[in-house]
């Protein structure tokens, strides 16, 4: 009885959020958690239940198995708003439901934040869970990352199906003692994979079972890459699912052999590729069916907006703080594009989750890669642009390449005075929204 | 010129927090008072000769590491104190302080002996003490910055604390001191980069270090680090009082 009064509250809430314009993916979940925390295990699962969880990688990985599922004519709903945490869920679920509980899909996909995995899933399963990688990733929230592990781990049984990121020996530790099956995926060495002796930010550099220090043949970034323990048998084994021949220029790659389009030119897109390959496949895909959604009815890049300004090109890339691999994407990313290039950067606040403002990070982030002569100026605006300055007066960047913004309502004419070549933005959401609005007023009058 | 060794232990399993930093801090400002640094990246099972440097420096680590590392470190634990004996510097940031007090006791209730170097012991919490920081230092009026973010406190300290606590947390919830100072070893919970972000505190241990060498010592002044330093302290503020 009391399901349903909360099903039929949750889905009147959400029509009301709906009326008054409001996002309506957290709060109606948020009062129904708040009732009965246990309303989720009083619900009739479908056959899939398929969870996506990892520090980062997760959100590009659900869309694309999303994509793949619905292309081959599944019936399924995920968390599209990408409201990953209990609220969310909830809400996504109770939505969902026939008053009596049962879900209306063939198929749950979700998004998961890892810490929220137990209190969703803490009595039932989920069918199977995608696992992206566990890197350091918001510290004062998560703590360090075999903490994470132990977060996510905590909550499965041996009775979900993990597809596992085997580059990321965090992750592959599993395989050492988790009782249920496993299936494995990864990337094979590509062009731009590299080897140094000392590298300061790994997380997982020791092996898990015997703690000798594990050996790579090669980094794709962080401690994502092909390693080996000299003592014991643990390593990369060659992946079930393994991407070959990565070409980002081309935006292609094999997947055990077949030829595969990547909708965007980061790696981060061949690693969410072949976990999306590698899950639908599990879950009985037809290999023709998935390499159809990959290859004929192509993933819509989501480019969003194009901002220009003087008709010069901007690339606003998501940056997420406190996540050094984030930021290493986005320096790859824009040292890898062609052209003269200006690149912005900096913050107001560390996170929208907490107040805490911790720095350490920004040592975390391998900002030396800005010593490139394609970049001829860097921006760096927000409140802790003297700490990030700091930061590049240790990478070496010549001080005359930078320039403090003050005022915000500055940067775009020094953007327009004091540069050439394309923008490039580095910098968290909240940023990115304030960005894009002065672009706005200053392109179109748009106050 | 005069050569100052740094040897940085554990640099791959203790730095969870960016804490390779502090040494380039240390190096940056070594170098500013005209010393030449070497520095060595050493870690477990590595062969390391403690009369050869003149100053260690350990970081944070995650509670696997941390383990990792104690089992390593307690084989060299006569070295260890010979070097603290002679007085060469150790600067021990962030749950590394767990590794020289007398034992590290987890949340499982096992307990492990330790360094033995200092009075304390280490206990593991079940809860995390996370948050930022404002301490003070014995003839510094500028204020020290960071931040915690651990899951251990300490017991029965016996040494002078680093700091006295003005926001945040000490050794230990409710206690108005934090860190550790004997001789010339300098520990505190503060983690990542804190020679960077406190370019006052910094340039006090310059002071000693230089002292130690008998070179005489000139203030040297990071504007940029200053000036981020200043930034950081009027952000905190503002916060504070709302704006």
């Amino acid at each position: 009885m009391l399901r349903a009064f909360q099903i039929l509250i949750n889905k009147f809430l959400t029509l009301t959020c709906k009326i008054f314009g409001r996002n309506g993916s957290q709060f109606p979940g948020a009062i129904s958690y708040n009732i009965n925390q246990h309303i989720l295990e009083k619900i009739k699962y479908p056959k899939y239940v398929i969870g996506v969880t990892g520090s980062s990688g997760k959100g590009t990985t659900t869309n694309f198995i999303y994509h793949i599922l619905k292309d081959a004519g599944v019936d399924v709903v995920y968390n599209s708003s990408g409201s990953n945490g209990i609220r969310g869920i909830t809400t996504l679920i109770l939505n969902n439901c026939s008053i009596f509980g049962k879900f209306k899909h063939d198929v749950l996909l979700l998004e998961l934040d890892e810490k929220h995995l137990h209190l969703a899933f803490g009595k039932n399963k989920m069918t199977h869970l995608v696992l992206t990688n566990i890197t350091r990733d918001q510290p004062a929230r998560n703590g360090s990352p075999d903490l994470i592990y132990d977060a996510i781990f905590n909550a499965l049984d041996g009775t979900t199906t993990l597809i596992l990121n085997a580059d990321d020996p965090c992750l592959n530790k599993a395989t050492l003692s988790y009782p249920g099956k496993i299936v494995t995926y990864g990337i094979n060495k590509t062009k731009d994979s590299y080897n140094k002796k000392e590298n300061f930010s790994v997380d997982n550099a020791y092996c898990p079972n015997c703690h000798k220090k594990l050996i790579y043949s090669y980094y794709h970034y962080g401690h994502i890459g092909s390693y080996y323990c000299p003592n014991c048998d643990f390593k990369r084994k060659t992946p079930d699912y393994v991407a070959t021949k990565v070409n980002l220029e081309n935006q292609t790659m094999l997947i055990n052999k077949n030829e595969v389009h990547l909708n965007k030119n980061f790696l981060f897109t061949a690693y969410a590729t072949v976990a999306a390959y590698a899950l639908c496949q599990t879950i009985g895909i037809k290999e023709k069916d998935i390499l159809h959604a990959l290859n004929e009815d192509v993933i819509p890049s989501k480019r969003g907006h194009e901002y220009t300004i003087d008709n010069r090109k901007v690339t606003m890339l998501e940056s997420k703080n406190e996540n050094a691999l984030s930021y290493y994407q986005s320096l790859k990313y824009i040292v890898n594009e062609k052209g003269k290039k200006v690149v912005i950067l900096g913050f107001d606040n560390v996170s929208r989750r907490y107040k805490y403002n911790d720095l350490s990070w920004l040592w975390d982030v391998d900002f030396e890669l800005l010593n490139d002569e394609s970049i001829e100026k860097i921006i760096l605006i927000g409140r802790f642009k003297w700490d990030v300055l700091v930061r590049l007066k240790y990478a070496k960047i010549k001080q005359n390449k930078i320039i403090l913004i003050d005022d915000m309502n500055n940067l775009i004419p020094t953007v327009k005075e004091k540069t050439k070549g394309e923008i490039y933005t580095m910098v968290c959401f909240d940023m990115t929204e304030i960005i894009q609005k002065k672009i706005m007023e200053a392109e179109h009058g748009n106050n | 010129m005069e050569t100052i060794k740094i040897a940085h232990l554990y640099y791959d399993l203790m730095n969870l927090y960016g804490e390779h930093g502090n040494v380039r801090a240390l190096t940056h400002h070594l170098e500013e008072h005209k010393i030449r640094v070497i520095v060595h990246n050493l870690s477990i099972e590595d062969k390391i000769n403690f009369d050869d440097y003149d100053l260690f420096y350990i970081g944070s680590g995650s509670k696997e590491s941390f383990l990792i590392v104690l089992e390593d470190i307690i084989k060299r634990k006569n070295e260890i104190k010979k070097a603290f004996d002679e007085g060469k510097f150790f600067f021990i940031t962030g749950n590394a302080l767990d590794l020289f007090g007398k034992s590290y006791t987890t949340n499982e209730d096992m307990t492990f002996d330790t360094l033995n170097l200092l009075s304390y012991e280490a206990i593991e919490t079940n809860f995390r003490i996370v948050g930022e920081q404002v301490y003070t230092y014995p003839k510094l009026k500028e204020e020290i910055i960071g931040f915690t973010n651990r899951d251990s406190l300490l017991k029965n300290v016996q040494e002078k604390p680093l700091f006295q606590v003005k926001e945040g947390t000490g050794y230990a919830p409710n206690e108005q001191t934090e860190g550790v100072y004997k001789k010339n070893f300098y520990g505190t919970y503060l983690l990542g980069p804190i020679f960077i972000r406190n370019p006052y505190f910094t340039e006090k241990i310059m002071e000693k270090i230089l002292k130690s060498k008998n070179i005489s010592y000139t203030p040297f002044e990071d504007e940029t680090e200053i000036k981020a330093f200043e930034e950081y302290r009027k952000n905190m503020l503002n916060e504070k009082n709302g704006n």
